[in-house]
C-alpha cells in the first residue's frame, strides 16, 4: 500500500503524531519511536472535518517572548563592563527561546482539528496548524468528492436547516451527543455565567506584585520582600484553581492565555530571582541557612548597586503588570460582550 | 482513541459544544461560534446527510439445488472467499483490501496480521535494535553485553513485519554494523591487553 506523508507534529516528551494519505484512506500515525499505533479514516466515510483555533501558539508566543525579553534584560544589564557570566548565560538562554519563537511565529497559528465519520469525533493530532489543515483539506477535497460526490452550500442550508429551530435539549445532537450536554450546560451558562472573579483575583495580585518589585527598585526592605513572595505564591495557588476552572467555563481565551503567560513567567522570574539571590551571596548560604535568613539575603540586595538585578526586576514587574493589565481588559470585554448578549 | 456518539446531520462547536447552523459550513472562511466566540472552520461532506444504510439480510434459499451460505445455510450464496473458497452470503461478504473475505478469515488475518488494513499497532524492532546499538555507547563497558543483543534483535526480527509506513531496513543494517564494531573494539581491547 502506497502513503502519502500529509502532516506531523510532536506532542508530549517522546510522541509524535503523523499523518497519511492512501488511496481510499487516511492513515493517522501515533508513535512512540518503538511502537505505532494506527487508525484509519476511510474517505468515502468521513463526514466533516471540523478545525478550531485553539490559543496554545498565543501562550507558546508570550511565554517564549517574555522569556527573550528578560533574557535580554539580564543580558544588558550584566554585560557592565565586558561580558559576564550572566550576560553570557543570558545570552545563550535568549538565543534558544527567540529560535522558538520565531519557528512558532513561522508555522502559524494553532488549531484542533477533528474529523467526523458515522463512528464518532476523533482529534487527528497531526493537524495542529491552520495552515496545514487548510492544505490537506485541500488535497482530500477531490478525492473524497470522487467518492462521495459534490454538495453545494445551498444543499447544506437546506439539510442542516432542519435542526437549526429545534431547541437544543430535543435536538438530534441531544441525543446521547457528548456535546450536547454541554450545551445544555452552556444554556444555563447564558443566565448564570461565570463572572470571572477568580481570574481577576489574579490578574489584580499580579499587578501587586509588579507594584512591590517596582518598589523593591527604588528601596528593598525585608518587609517588601516578604509581601512580594506572599502575593507570588497566592497567585500561583490561585492560578492552579483558575486553569482548571477555566477548562469547563467559558472565558475569553485571552484571559485564557494571559493566565497561562502570567504563571509561565511568575515561575521563570522566580527561578531566575532565586539565581541572583544565590549568586549575589555567595560565600554567605550555608546549610542550614534559614528561610528568615534567605529574607534578609534578598532584602540585602540593594538594586541601585546591581544593574543587572536591577534591569531583571524591572523586566519582570513589566511583564507581570502587562499581563495582569490585559488579562482584567480581556475579562471586562467578556463581560460587557455577555451583558449585550443576554436576553 | 475515544469515540463519541453522533446525532445525524448536527455538528457542534468542537470548543462549548453548542449545536451550529450550516450556513458559514464549506464557506472556506473562519467563523465566531455565537455562544463561546471560538473561532471555527468546517468542511462538509455529503456523508453527513447520507442515511444509515440499509442492512443487508441475505436472500432466503429459493431452490434446494442452489448453493447456500456457509456460515448461514438458509440464506443464498452471493459470493466466494477469496482466502478460503467458502460460498458466503450477503450478510458474511465483507470486502477488503479488494479481496471479498468471509469472517473467519478476516479473524485469522486480524490475529496473524496478514491482513494490513486490519493491523492497529506494530513494534518497531529495528528502531530497539538501532538504539541498543547505540544508547548504551554512552557509558561505553555495557556494551560488551548490549551489542550481541542488538544483533540478535536485528537478525531475530529482520523477517517480522515492522511499519506499516514506508520504511527500509536501514536501521537493523545499521545496527547490526555498529554492533560488530563495538565487539571488534572489545575483541581488539583484549588482544592488545593479552599481549
Amino acid at each position: 500500500m502506497k502513503y502519502k506523508r500529509l502532516a506531523s507534529s510532536r506532542c508530549g516528551l517522546g510522541k509524535w503524531h503523523t499523518l497519511w494519505l492512501c488511496e481510499d484512506h487516511l492513515l493517522a500515525v501515533e508513535s512512540s519511536g518503538y511502537s505505532e499505533e494506527y487508525a484509519r479514516y476511510y474517505l468515502k466515510d468521513i463526514q466533516a472535518i471540523v478545525t478550531r483555533r485553539s490559543s496554545w501558539g498565543k501562550v507558546l508566543n508570550a511565554v517564549s517572548g517574555s522569556l527573550v525579553a528578560i533574557s535580554l534584560c539580564a543580558g544588558i544589564g550584566g554585560y557592565e563592563n565586558g561580558p559576564s557570566p550572566v550576560s553570557v548565560t543570558a545570552g545563550i538562554f535568549g538565543g534558544f527561546f527567540l529560535i522558538l519563537l520565531l519557528w512558532n511565529l513561522f508555522r502559524g497559528p494553532t488549531c484542533c482539528c477533528q474529523v467526523r465519520t458515522p463512528v464518532g469525533i476523533e482529534k487527528l493530532h497531526a493537524l495542529d496548524r491552520i495552515r496545514s489543515v487548510r492544505k490537506v483539506r485541500d488535497r482530500l477535497r477531490p478525492l473524497i468528492g470522487q467518492l462521495q460526490g459534490g454538495i453545494t452550500r445551498k444543499e447544506i442550508i437546506e439539510l442542516t436547516g432542519k435542526y437549526k429551530d429545534v431547541s437544543p435539549a430535543v435536538s438530534p445532537a441531544a441525543k446521547g451527543v457528548k456535546g450536547a450536554d454541554s450545551a445544555a450546560s452552556v444554556a444555563e451558562n447564558m443566565i448564570s455565567p461565570y463572572r470571572g472573579g477568580l481570574h481577576r483575583a489574579a490578574f489584580l495580585l499580579l499587578i501587586a506584585d509588579a507594584g512591590l518589585s517596582l518598589l523593591q527598585i527604588l528601596h528593598n526592605s525585608k518587609a517588601l520582600v516578604i509581601l512580594s513572595t506572599f502575593a507570588s505564591i497566592a497567585f500561583l495557588c490561585l492560578a492552579i484553581i483558575v486553569l482548571v476552572k477555566q477548562q469547563s467555563r467559558p472565558v475569553a481565551s485571552l484571559a485564557k492565555w494571559m493566565t497561562w503567560g502570567g504563571l509561565a513567567t511568575m515561575v521563570t522570574g522566580s527561578v531566575i530571582g532565586y539565581f541572583f539571590m544565590i549568586f549575589l551571596n555567595i560565600g554567605k548560604i550555608k546549610r542550614g541557612t534559614t528561610q528568615d535568613q534567605i529574607f534578609d539575603f534578598y532584602a540585602a540586595i540593594e538594586p541601585a548597586d546591581h544593574p543587572s538585578y536591577a534591569t531583571f526586576i524591572f523586566a519582570y514587574a513589566v511583564v507581570i503588570a502587562v499581563i495582569g493589565i490585559a488579562g482584567l481588559i480581556a475579562l471586562g470585554r467578556e463581560q460587557r460582550s455577555f451583558e449585550r448578549r443576554r436576553p | 482513541m475515544t469515540l463519541t456518539a453522533l446525532g445525524p446531520a448536527s455538528l457542534s462547536c468542537s470548543g462549548c459544544g453548542m449545536p451550529l447552523s450550516g450556513e458559514r459550513f464549506n464557506s472556506g472562511d473562519e467563523f465566531q461560534c455565537g455562544n463561546c466566540g471560538a473561532k471555527l472552520e468546517i468542511e462538509v461532506f455529503p456523508a453527513l446527510f447520507r442515511g444509515a444504510e440499509a442492512v443487508m439480510r441475505g436472500e432466503e434459499l429459493s431452490a434446494a439445488d442452489e448453493a447456500s451460505c456457509f456460515y448461514h445455510p438458509q440464506k443464498t450464496a452471493a459470493a466466494l472467499c477469496n482466502s478460503c473458497g467458502r460460498f458466503l452470503c450477503t450478510l458474511c461478504e465483507t470486502e477488503l483490501a479488494g479481496r471479498c473475505l468471509c469472517p473467519s478469515c478476516i479473524d485469522k488475518g486480524r490475529h496473524n496480521e496478514e491482513i494490513e488494513q486490519l493491523v492497529t499497532r506494530r513494534t518497531l524492532h529495528d528502531s530497539m535494535a538501532l538504539s541498543m546499538a547505540i544508547l548504551p555507547m554512552l557509558f561505553f563497558f555495557v556494551t560488551v553485553v548490549t551489542a550481541p543483543i542488538a544483533i540478535y534483535i536485528a537478525i531475530h526480527n529482520w523477517k517480522r513485519p515492522g511499519s506499516i509506513l514506508p520504511r527500509s531496513r536501514f536501521r537493523y543494517v545499521l545496527a547490526i554494523v555498529i554492533a560488530f564494531a563495538q565487539i571488534a573494539g572489545w575483541g581488539a581491547l583484549l588482544v592488545k591487553l593479552a599481549l
